[in-house]
């Protein structure tokens, strides 16, 4: 951790955060891509709590399926996370590469969704709850790797767990038991999430789409269906239970997601469940039958972009990311041609 | 490994399982914050000696037109109060217990208090005392370790309870720590694995007396907050401290849960336990019990016997056990004192010199009202100065 600011070129704004902004950068001696994240220090209370949270839990999570965390730089006034360098996020990942709806092609989709678990698995493992799932904070590179970033937002946690802060979570991507006002949530938060996610990448959009808290309940249930006392004992004791929700009876989901395989439908329908506790695990949902030829073939999830793209040097490329991610500085071979296999796919 | 019968459904993958001893080598805890003996007491000359060096720096720096400084250089540098390692340990274990009290005093978890604890001995794995003093250090590590452990005090509600600080004085070693500690904040301390084991020996001991358990396991967490004052944090991994702390609280229920969690029938745990006593009394750490009828065909891929398991484990114990005990760190208030002038001199030099310009002034005075006429005033300064500072008046420990 010697790394100093000049040693990074600057380039451009990557996105801007809640408590950061993030650009693209350069290391200059090694030419290395990594992503800089600016963090102001003009809080007067010193580092700011995201900053703090984000770093202790980054340092300790180092997965294939996870943002590396290389160095922390410290000047002045700010303080910048140099994180590898992904590509893309999920979202502009669909618009780029989606079919015309802005879906994925399911081998594709099933590789991510493979790659998604295997990260919130690690999370969990590690009693970390990521907390605010959504496809702008899953990022891609060009081989087609997906690890989970943006941990701004995320905590440890050990037991009890019945002391978080209710207001996490993007809207969309929000289970039902914490929109109705639960505090006691925990590794099933994340997995409705994922299930929100797995459905968008079949359909091109997302999958509940609500514009204040009520509105997103009204949402779900329009297609869940509205729990009552027999669905889900113990609901109308949540805080935001209101007797005069409207109710509606479930959707069949493979209508509304017409693309959807069976498999992926299955999956779908155990990570949307309604009531917490009836949400399957990440690890669960790794031994899915639907995973099968990752977890018991032993393909890789990241054959389906080799195949694409007549498996250019991505085998080599993904021995050395394993070693680089050991290191502290990126060796990272640069100049890959921007894939575009999303249209590729379709037939 | 693949099923026999095509028609039935293959079982669910298992999946890889990940135990607990594999996450925790993947900790930052694991990874960057255990030690040897050796490498610790090392890291701590270290350390030392880049204490020396930069106050040795100052004392170069210094003006040599001072008359501070030629006092200084007069009286010898080899007479310099410098903090020997021994007295770094010392003082830095004086802080973690006034850090304690602050903890208690904020009504901070025990998750918080420990972690600042352990900030505190990091930061001085890489820091002298010579350079940063210990008591300004404690308080940004309290500051910073109830951020990260979820507990946010404000800075200015922090600073104002706390005399003769700012939030400024406090902030500005925010950074340092944080680099110190390589930015690895999270730390693992051993009460959630002594509540695992709470309920793990009712689990296999289903005819504990659970008011002795209860009884025990307070008792195993008061030796758990004794041990943040040794090493045992960079010695031994959290389940094998609470399991020593246990221990000590109560020996025989420990032992009998070991047993049966390692297998050992009845009657091998009676003669086992014989064994253990033995150790004990002969404070045997190297005392290795060879079990003669391990059978080699069972041992695959040299696994241990459960008789081997449960020794190799009761040493580990004993030792962690015997390193909590042997703490002798905690020094006297007027040690601390001593020590903690000694560190302000360190950090500024001039002020020593100061000191001594003073007393060869006093003696000088007192011999002149002595001897009316004659006076050498730089010998006796040199002797006064040889003596251990004195309870000096400037010096405030929290």
């Amino acid at each position: 951790m010697s790394a100093s600011s000049s040693q990074f070129q600057q380039l451009e704004k990557l996105g801007e955060g809640t408590y950061a902004t993030v650009y693209k950068g350069r290391n200059r001696q090694l030419g290395t891509l990594v992503a800089l994240k600016e963090i102001n220090l003009d809080s007067e209370e010193g580092t700011p709590s995201t900053a703090i949270r984000e770093i202790s839990i980054m340092k300790e999570l180092r997965h294939e399926n996870i943002v590396t965390l290389y160095d922390v730089i410290h000047t002045e006034n700010k303080l910048t996370l140099v994180f590898e360098h992904m590509d893309k996020d999920l979202k502009k990942y669909m618009d780029a590469y989606g079919n015309r709806n802005g879906s994925l092609p399911a081998p594709v989709v099933k590789s991510f969704m493979f790659q998604l678990l295997k990260g919130i698995a690690f999370c969990h493992d590690n009693r970390v709850l990521h907390r605010d799932l959504k496809p702008q904070n899953l990022l891609i590179n060009n081989k087609g790797q997906l690890k989970l970033g943006d941990f701004g937002l995320a905590r440890a946690f050990g037991i009890p767990v019945n002391t978080f802060s209710n207001e996490v979570v993007t809207l969309w991507y929000r289970a039902p038991d914490v929109l109705l006002g639960s505090r006691n949530y925990t590794t099933s938060i994340d997995m409705w999430s994922a299930g929100c996610i797995l459905a968008e990448m079949f359909s091109g959009k997302p999958l509940f789409t609500g514009s204040s808290n009520e509105d997103q309940l009204k949402k779900i249930f329009r297609i869940m269906g509205t729990p009552n006392e027999r669905t889900w004992p113990g609901v109308s004791s949540y805080p935001n239970y209101k007797p005069d929700f409207s109710v509606f009876i479930p959707q069949d989901l493979r209508i509304l997601i017409p693309s959807i395989e069976p498999g992926a439908l299955d999956l779908v329908q155990r990570l949307l469940q309604m009531r917490p506790e009836m949400r399957i695990s990440a690890r669960q949902a790794l031994n899915h039958e639907w995973l099968e030829e990752y977890t018991r073939e032993g393909k890789s999830p990241l054959a389906v972009f080799q195949q694409m793209h007549n498996g250019e040097q991505l085998q080599q490329q993904s021995q050395q990311q394993q070693q680089q991610q050991q290191q502290q500085i990126p060796m990272q071979t640069q100049n890959q041609p921007n894939l575009q296999y999303g249209y590729q796919m379709q037939n | 490994m693949v099923s026999p019968k095509e028609e039935t459904p293959l079982p669910p993958a298992k999946p890889k399982k990940v135990t607990n001893d594999d996450l925790y080598r993947r900790s930052t805890q694991y990874r960057y914050w255990s030690f040897t003996v050796s490498k610790l007491a090392d890291l701590r000359v270290l350390a030392n000696k880049k204490g020396l060096k930069s106050t040795h720096e100052k004392l170069d720096n210094l003006d040599p037109a001072l008359e501070e400084t030629k006092a200084v250089t007069s009286n010898g540098l080899d007479k310099f109060p410098f903090v020997t390692p021994t007295e770094e340990l010392q003082i830095i274990t004086y802080y973690a217990r006034k850090c304690q009290d602050l903890a208690n005093f904020f009504r901070l978890p025990s998750q918080v208090r420990s972690t600042a604890i352990v900030y505190l001995y990091k930061f001085y794995l890489t820091h002298s005392v010579m350079a940063y003093h210990p008591q300004h250090i404690m308080y940004t590590c309290l500051f910073l370790a109830a951020k990260v452990e979820n507990s946010f005090i404000g800075i200015s509600n922090f600073s104002n309870a706390i005399p003769r600080t700012t939030p400024d004085s406090i902030l500005q070693y925010e950074y340092l720590i944080l680099q110190s500690l390589r930015f690895s904040l999270r730390c693992h301390h051993p009460f959630m694995p002594l509540y695992g084991f709470y309920l793990d020996i009712q689990d296999l001991l289903p005819k504990v007396d659970l008011k002795r358990l209860t009884r025990s396991c307070d008792k195993a967490r008061e030796h758990i907050s004794e041990s943040l004052f040794t090493d045992v944090f960079f010695l031994f991994t959290p389940p094998q401290i609470a399991l020593s702390c246990l221990w000590k609280s109560d020996d025989i229920l420990v032992e009998r849960y070991l047993a049966k969690t390692m297998g050992l029938k009845k009657r091998q745990i009676k003669g086992e336990l014989a064994v253990v006593k033995e150790v004990e009394k002969g404070n045997g750490v190297s005392s290795e019990s060879a079990s003669p009828d391990a059978d080699p065909a069972e041992n695959e891929s040299n696994l241990l016997t459960p008789q081997q398991k449960f020794d190799k484990l009761m040493i580990t114990i004993k030792k962690c056990a015997h390193a909590i005990e042997k703490n002798t760190c905690s020094p006297s208030v007027d040690e601390a004192r001593r020590i903690s002038s000694k560190i302000r001199y360190c950090l500024d030099p001039i002020r020593y010199g100061r000191r001594l310009v003073k007393q060869q002034k006093e003696t000088a005075t007192v011999v002149v009202q002595a001897n009316s006429e004659q006076s050498r005033p730089s010998k006796s300064g040199a002797r006064m100065a040889d003596a251990p500072e004195g309870p000096s008046k400037r010096v405030k420990t929290e």
